[in-house]
């Protein structure tokens, strides 16, 4: 134990932890999932990045000039808007650099208001706030852009025919689109309330579980905690709503039109 | 004389580069019915939704009344020209919350003597109004399709296939309210092989292959008409592939 209160973890113990991998290797050796070489190599990843991640934040926290932070901060946000693209089932050209305007909207507006208003953090961009905050209210924002882009897309081809009897009736794309829009808003703001509804009784986040570890006030973790829930629910709600613009515009043209040539092959 | 209420000028619509219709024109009177044949893949669903802009034309005008329609507000033309699809495509809503749904896009409300009136225009009982349209058989949820399509009080009504999901017995009395809003002031395009409408409505039709219109016509009583003969048997031939399915 340090001054800091808190329990130091060294090369060695981290060595030792790794052991714990044998048991879930041994899972996929008895029942052959073909999985162990993915496994140790996903930990090792992990861990490669992770000590990249902490020495650069180290480097990082150990700065006063404010674009230290926010150029980490941007190319967090541009890694995530490429991210977003990768994991789509259906990509487009340009979809990255829409992506990441998206997230960048979704990520930046709670995490500015919580930094401002409710930590008044002095100065604002203190990396030690900005970094670990933006990476995980960002971290679900793009969780929010592939799953909405995703359902909508999902939704709209095989919903199309009710959109084209709503545009019938003189509906706007949007008015037309709002039953898939629905279902998009639905699968990216489920998970976070769900989140919402079990936290501290079945589940302590790594927030909490981290600030207690570094020898903070337990009381102080959850309050933090409960303000990061709430930025992640703001920046879903935010990103989802970007995404069904991407979507709109994606599948329908400024005329009200439904893009046939991506939702049917036929046209009679 | 009645007024002249659409223009269709060359009208085309390609599909990844291929032509779906092409070189279309045609004049529709004010209170006049135009049926539209052909065989399937003629190109006859795109004809009506390149009309009221469900598609975009790749050449050719549209002009309703005087006003080229690309001049119009897209939504404003689909409130004036509606468009009705073969297969309804309703929400899983209460029929009332259907019937509800144009007027709405507008801001506008419907009143409840519109509900009623509209109901018995195509025969759904106001029971039906809390039930789900799941629960409706495909005929009822085309009738319904046409209530809302008329709770717009159009201009002009495109229906594709209308008597497809219903049975003679109700394909005569939509025919019939058809003919009626027609005397009222409706205009209509109606895309069928059905006889029944033909022998009521089809004055003046066209008849599509590969396209193109390839014959056209008006005439008191086609199967009188020695010149149109060939048409006739045609549409026999295409009805007998789209028998009416029975509406229970």
């Amino acid at each position: 134990m340090n001054g800091n209160h808190y329990y130091e973890i060294s090369s060695l113990s981290l060595a030792i932890g790794f052991l714990l991998l044998v048991i879930p290797s041994g899972f996929s050796r008895l029942l052959r999932l073909g999985i162990i070489r993915d496994l140790i190599w996903g930990a090792i990843r992990a861990a490669v990045q992770l000590m990249i991640v902490g020495a650069l934040l180290g480097w990082v926290l150990s700065r006063r000039e404010p674009y230290i932070p926010l150029g980490l901060l941007f190319l967090m946000l541009l890694s995530a808007g490429i991210n977003a693209q990768r994991r789509q089932k259906f990509p487009y050209p340009w979809l990255w650099l829409k992506a990441t305007g998206v997230i960048v909207t979704a990520t930046i507006l709670p995490l500015v208001f919580i930094l401002i208003f409710v930590v008044r953090a002095d100065p604002w961009y203190s990396p030690k706030l900005l970094i670990p905050l933006a990476g995980m209210v960002m971290g679900n924002s793009m969780s929010a852009v592939v799953l909405g882009l995703d359902r909508f897309y999902a939704g709209f081809k095989d919903r199309w025919a009710l959109i084209e009897g709503r545009l019938a009736l003189g509906a706007s794309r949007y008015q037309a689109c709002l039953p898939v829009v629905r279902g998009a808003a639905r699968a990216s703001l489920l998970p976070i309330i769900n989140t919402m509804m079990i936290i501290g009784i079945v589940h302590l986040p790594g927030m909490i579980v981290g600030q207690i570890t570094a020898g903070g006030d337990p009381n102080q973790a959850a309050r933090y905690q409960l303000m990061i829930m709430y930025a992640i629910a703001t920046a879903n709600a935010l990103a989802t709503f970007g995404v069904v613009f991407l979507g709109i515009s994606r599948f329908m043209t400024k005329h009200h039109q439904i893009r046939y040539d991506m939702v049917r092959e036929d046209i009679t | 004389m009645m007024d002249l209420l659409l223009r269709v000028e060359n009208l085309r619509v390609d599909f990844n580069d291929h032509m779906v219709i092409s070189d279309i024109s045609f004049d529709l009177n004010d209170m006049t019915c135009l049926m539209v044949a052909g065989p399937s893949g003629s190109g006859k669903s795109t004809l009506l939704k390149a009309i009221n802009r469900l598609v975009e034309p790749t050449d050719g005008s549209v002009y309703l009344r005087d006003d080229d329609v690309r001049q119009l507000s897209v939504p404003a033309l689909r409130a004036r020209i509606v468009y009705v699809p073969q297969s309804a495509a309703l929400g899983p809503v209460p029929v009332r919350e259907n019937l509800q749904l144009g007027l709405a896009f507008r801001g506008i409300s419907i009143t409840e003597d519109t509900i009623q009136s509209l109901l018995a225009e195509v025969r759904l009982p106001p029971a039906y109004l809390p039930r789900n349209t799941r629960t409706l058989s495909g005929g009822e949820q085309y009738r319904l399709s046409l209530a809302m399509a008329l709770s717009m009080e159009p201009e002009i009504l495109l229906l594709d296939e209308p008597t497809a999901h219903l049975d003679p017995e109700l394909t005569g009395h939509i025919a019939e309210m058809i003919s009626e809003r027609i005397q009222r002031g409706l205009s209509a395009i109606i895309v069928s092989h059905d006889m029944m409408l033909f022998r009521r409505l089809g004055r003046k039709f066209i008849f599509l292959d590969g396209g193109q219109i390839v014959k056209r016509g008006e005439s008191q009583d086609m199967e009188e008409d020695a010149d149109h003969e060939a048409l006739w048997r045609e549409l026999r031939a295409l009805s007998s592939y789209s028998q009416p399915q029975s509406d229970t």
